[in-house]
């Protein structure tokens, strides 16, 4: 192009020079073209694919959520590309999607950083990732500060809330306030007991978020609460507590932390010699992994959230594919026990879809009002965005139990908030 | 032994310097967030460097000053609206403060006990602020300054902190205060001879240390904009520098910056593979230790004198 | 007052524990004057090896003991003669810095390789408890106790009575001397180390059984170990079963008194302060 260029306007040049000059021009162009976003933006006009980031939770303490990825992704990721992909306005054709799956470690920190190369380096198009505030809260800050558009799901909506307000970020999932509380006191009316709550929460932001908030809300609901504060990761001996809710006769346990501080303390709670009548715990034993390291049978009746299952009664906007269908697939080809979050990590493909096809256009901006627009029924849910960008999608509980066809399973025990989603079994005292 | 410095080092750091200064300019978006990070690093290792390399203070807790100047920055720029160049400083002046405050625990000791002694401090201040109301308990602080500075600003302060700390070693070095702890570390029975001197001259190292790394902390913060406990006071910060200084060469002023560009560029290319880039630098950094204890640069100066920035002045003198 | 009796017996039994935690680091830094700075990790290690052989050969972990215990030996000895052993000298940097690097592989190659999911080794007695009363004897405290005493009484008779034990002890005094007699130092260093090693391993499954662990579980035992050998003092045994105590204790009532959040924070605070006051600790002598 250049050299030809040249070629007509160098009649008065050595041809030696001429020669030198044009490999060295044309050697830089495709020095230029191929290093990675070094010199300028080195970007073709010509793009053969929309790139999604995909910060995800591979391996730390947060590995249990991250671990449906590659799969749930390859799938919502085949089905969008069987026809070729998305149409693009300004190119005139449909673009297959490309993901860039990065392991943030369960660490924010390298989370924020993952991010932000991501959008630097690799350019991509749009950000798509879930699990727990350490995740998705950094990711959502360093998209709205690179003006990236950002779909999130499975965190808690009031820890996301606090980095608010949000343009470019959007996130669905269940409130503490609106969901948590009255699933978890839903299932405590459930039982007979003395209505005396034992509080059991770690310092990082879910357990702030909920001691908050139950601790207003409990003592409308006509329960008492005890707490002793909050505590940080890594806790060895949880007997001050135990103690506590042993001296006050408590039959309830209200708990947050993270799977290895709550092996540690319900072990010691069976030591210790407190046997609570209803135990409903989150974040901690939201995986049969959990169940099975607990050991014995110390797993059997635990309560807690149950945001997915095979149970609820949704399809895939993409490919009609049901809740039940998509777990038995992911046990047929895994031979193991479905998990929450795999139905969350196809429906984000479904609203990035969704928004994408509406916006027919790689322009940020665009696909960022296409976001907003949101109105669909996922595997998970019905998705609309509100105007402070987010969407509560349904919560009903679960109580742990041993299974037939697995060592252990949850069935759904309470969902008055959602009756559409089916009870698979009754509340049991412990 | 007293070597000529290498006789072109001004134009060759001018040109360096040239050529970071205007990476806003050439460079791409994605080389602006390296350059940012190698700035950031240059200074915290440079500051570790002064400490262990050359005070005699093995310290492996500089993630105290760390969590303490960002949390400081933090707090000073969401809550009371500073401005957020004015909350960086606040945050390096306060880790001075805490510094003062560890002094008085942990001078008494060296050695061993002194590192441990930092060790914990970080681990106590680690646990007070994930149980602290006022900082939002574990959840972490988003960091809203009144006056969000633009990516190219932040690359800025960064370089300007990294190109201080720097300086500051270089001059610190050169002065008295300097000759004075290079001969303690050439020479044990000084020290017992100089006593008080060297003493002050060791503080006055850890308080700079402690201003330059809350600083260079507050503003890697800024950038970060959420700031959280756990990953702020983590031994993982004095893991990295270790690393980079061993690697690099302890005790000379270049080790830091090669050993900086060895980390940022094999932690951006093995970033994909957190643990590994981790294993290979332990593995990397044992090996030099055990056949090259000084480290590249080190191992370079001994063998060829070659020396871009020299603590050692020469006879006769030379113009600065 | 009563409500504090269960804390109290808590913290005597903890004590214990802690104590054979940090019995190898007090010996070697003692008595072979090294820090091993990859102490808890090489702990940690134990503990996933038994947790490997309990679950792939169903063994009772008790009997693992057997088995990790020549393990951790060897390891201890490679890792002594063949890198620690290299840079022991004059500088107090080196050999820190090497126990610091093993101390970063080791959590990462245990990280890929078990994943950084909290582990724990099960057994019967993990939740039997002994009442007394209204006190709660949880049985695998006591086991732990127990036999952390008798590790402790059994390492101060070697290293006081037998001739190895002494050997290791004259040759870290006076090197020169020790190889004048004959004693091939860095055998001896690495049989040092071998020893804190089956030590560690031995805590390592009490730990395990006790509590749950993942790959940088090591970094807070190394704390608690330089906890109870600043109580302690440096190279004392006896000083490591007392420093053991009075961490656990510090833990406990602090937790009791102040809120179970600040549990580790009041031990710290306690280590903190002896090590301002009296950094030699209760048995060790003054520098």
């Amino acid at each position: 192009m250049d050299k030809k260029k040249g070629t007509k306007n160098l009649a008065k040049m050595n041809r030696r020079e001429f020669v030198k000059k044009s490999a060295v021009t044309a050697g830089s162009v495709i020095a230029a073209s191929n290093l990675p976003g070094f010199i300028g933006p080195a970007r073709a006009a010509t793009r053969d694919h929309i790139l999604i980031g995909r910060p995800n939770p591979s391996t730390g303490p947060l590995a249990d959520f991250g671990a449906g990825t590659p799969w749930a992704d390859d799938i919502a990721v085949n089905e969008i590309n069987k026809a070729g992909g998305i149409f693009i306005k300004e190119l005139g054709k449909k673009l297959p999607i490309k993901i860039k799956t990065v392991d943030t470690q369960s660490n924010p920190t390298k989370a924020a950083e993952v991010a932000s190369q991501l959008i630097l380096k690799d350019k991509v198009d749009l950000m798509l990732f879930y699990h727990t505030p350490d995740t998705v809260n950094p990711v959502s800050s360093i998209c709205e500060r690179f003006k990236v558009p950002a779909i999130s799901l499975d965190s808690p909506l009031e820890p996301w809330l606090e980095g608010g307000p949000y343009k470019w970020a959007f996130h669905a999932f269940w409130s503490v306030e609106k969901d948590i509380v009255p699933v978890y006191t839903g299932i405590w009316d459930q039982v007979e007991t003395n209505k005396k709550v034992g509080i059991l929460m770690a310092n990082d932001p879910d357990g702030v978020a909920w001691s908050k908030v139950f601790k207003e809300v409990g003592a409308q609901k006509g329960y008492e609460l005890f707490d002793k504060g909050r505590f940080p990761y890594g806790l060895q001996d949880f007997s001050p507590f135990i103690n506590d809710w042993k001296e006050n006769n408590v039959e309830i346990l209200l708990a947050n932390l993270i799977p290895p501080d709550f092996i540690t303390a319900w072990r010691q709670c069976q030591r210790l010699g407190f046997k609570p009548k209803v135990a409903t715990v989150g974040k901690a034993v939201l995986f049969p992994s959990v169940c099975e390291a607990l050991g014995g049978d110390l797993a059997k009746g635990i309560s807690t959230e149950v945001w997915w299952s095979p149970h609820h009664p949704f399809k895939s906007s993409l490919s009609g594919v049901s809740a039940q269908q998509f777990c038995d697939r992911w046990t047929q080809e895994t031979s193991k026990i479905w998990t929450q979050p795999l139905g969350f990590k196809y429906a984000g493909y479904e609203v990035a879809y969704d928004a994408l096809t509406r916006a027919a256009s790689l322009d940020k901006d665009a696909i960022r009002e296409a976001i907003a627009q949101t109105d669909i029924d996922t595997i998970v849910g019905k998705i609309k965005f509100n105007d402070q960008n987010y969407a509560r999608t349904p919560l009903v509980g679960g109580q742990w139990n041993k299974g037939e066809k697995f060592p252990w399973e949850i069935k759904i025990t309470f969902n008055d908030q959602f009756p559409n989603i089916p009870k698979t079994g009754e509340v049991f005292s412990m | 032994m007293i070597r000529e410095p290498f006789k072109y080092r001004w134009l060759v750091l001018g040109g360096i310097f040239l050529a970071l200064a205007t990476i806003p300019v050439w460079g791409s978006d994605y080389v602006l967030l390296l350059g940012m990070l190698f700035c950031l690093y240059v200074a915290l290792a440079q500051m570790w460097n002064l400490l262990t390399g050359y005070s005699g203070l093995l310290s492996l807790g500089q993630q105290a000053f760390i969590g303490f100047g960002g949390y400081t920055m933090a707090v000073t720029t969401s809550y009371y609206n500073v401005n957020v160049w004015v909350s960086i400083l606040t945050g390096g002046l306060f880790s001075v403060l805490l510094a003062l405050v560890m002094s008085i625990f942990i001078f008494r000791m060296s050695g061993i006990f002194f590192a441990i002694g930092t060790w914990i401090f970080a681990e106590i201040l680690l646990l007070w602020f994930s149980n602290w109301e006022f900082v939002k308990y574990g959840t972490g602080l988003f960091v809203k300054p009144p006056n969000p500075p633009s990516m190219t600003m932040i690359y800025y302060a960064a370089l300007t902190v990294g190109v201080g700390a720097l300086v500051t070693v270089y001059l610190i070095l050169r002065s008295k205060i300097g000759l004075g702890l290079m001969a303690m570390r050439d020479n044990e029975a000084v020290s017992a001879s100089m006593g008080v001197e060297i003493f002050r001259s060791k503080l006055f190292c850890f308080l700079v240390a402690a201003f330059i790394t809350g600083t260079t902390a507050g503003i890697l913060y800024v950038f970060q904009i959420f700031i959280q406990p756990y990953k702020a006071f983590a031994m993982d910060w004095t893991v990295n520098l270790v690393f980079i200084v061993i690697i690099g060469g302890i005790g000379t002023i270049e080790g830091p910056i090669v050993g900086t560009l060895i980390f940022v560029l094999l932690s951006q290319y093995l970033s994909e593979y957190g643990h590994i880039s981790l294993l290979l630098l332990g593995i990397i950094a044992i090996l030099i230790i055990l056949v090259a204890p000084k480290g590249i640069m080190g191992t370079i100066q001994e063998k060829t004198g070659f020396e871009l920035l020299s603590p050692r002045r020469l006879f006769p003198e030379e113009p600065m | 007052m009563e409500a504090l009796i269960q804390p109290i017996i808590n913290g005597l039994l903890l004590g214990g524990l802690y104590a054979v935690i940090a019995l190898g680091l007090t010996t070697m830094f003692g008595i072979v004057k090294l820090v091993n700075l990859a102490h808890g990790d090489l702990m940690i290690l134990s503990s996933y090896l038994s947790l490997t052989l309990v679950t792939y050969f169903g063994i009772n972990p008790f009997l693992s003991i057997l088995f990790v215990v020549p393990i951790m030996f060897v390891v201890g000895f490679a890792i002594q003669k063949y890198l620690l052993n290299r840079v022991l000298g004059k500088e107090m940097e080196p050999p820190l810095l090497v126990a610091f690097g093993i101390s970063i592989i080791l959590q990462n190659l245990l990280l890929l390789v078990f994943t950084p999911d909290a582990k724990g080794i099960m057994t019967d007695i993990s939740v039997k408890t002994i009442q007394i009363g209204n006190i709660y004897l949880p049985v695998l405290y006591l086991v732990d106790f127990i036999i952390g005493c008798l590790v402790i009484f059994f390492l101060r008779l070697f290293y006081n009575k037998s001739f190895l034990g002494r050997a290791i002890r004259a040759a870290s005094d006076d090197v020169g001397a020790a190889r004048l007699m004959g004693i091939d130092t860095s055998n001896i260093f690495a049989i040092a180390m071998g020893i804190a090693m089956i030590t560690a391993a031995i805590a390592g499954i009490l730990v395990g059984m006790t509590f749950s662990f993942y790959p940088h579980t090591g970094s807070q035992y190394l704390i608690i170990s330089f906890g109870v050998i600043i109580i302690g003092g440096l190279g004392s045994m006896k000083g490591a079963l007392l420093g053991g105590i009075i961490l656990a204790e510090a833990q406990l009532l602090g937790a009791h008194f102040v809120g179970p959040g600040y549990q580790l924070l009041i031990g710290y605070a306690v280590l903190l302060a002896i090590l301002a006051l009296r950094p030699q600790g209760i048995f060790g002598q003054a520098h």
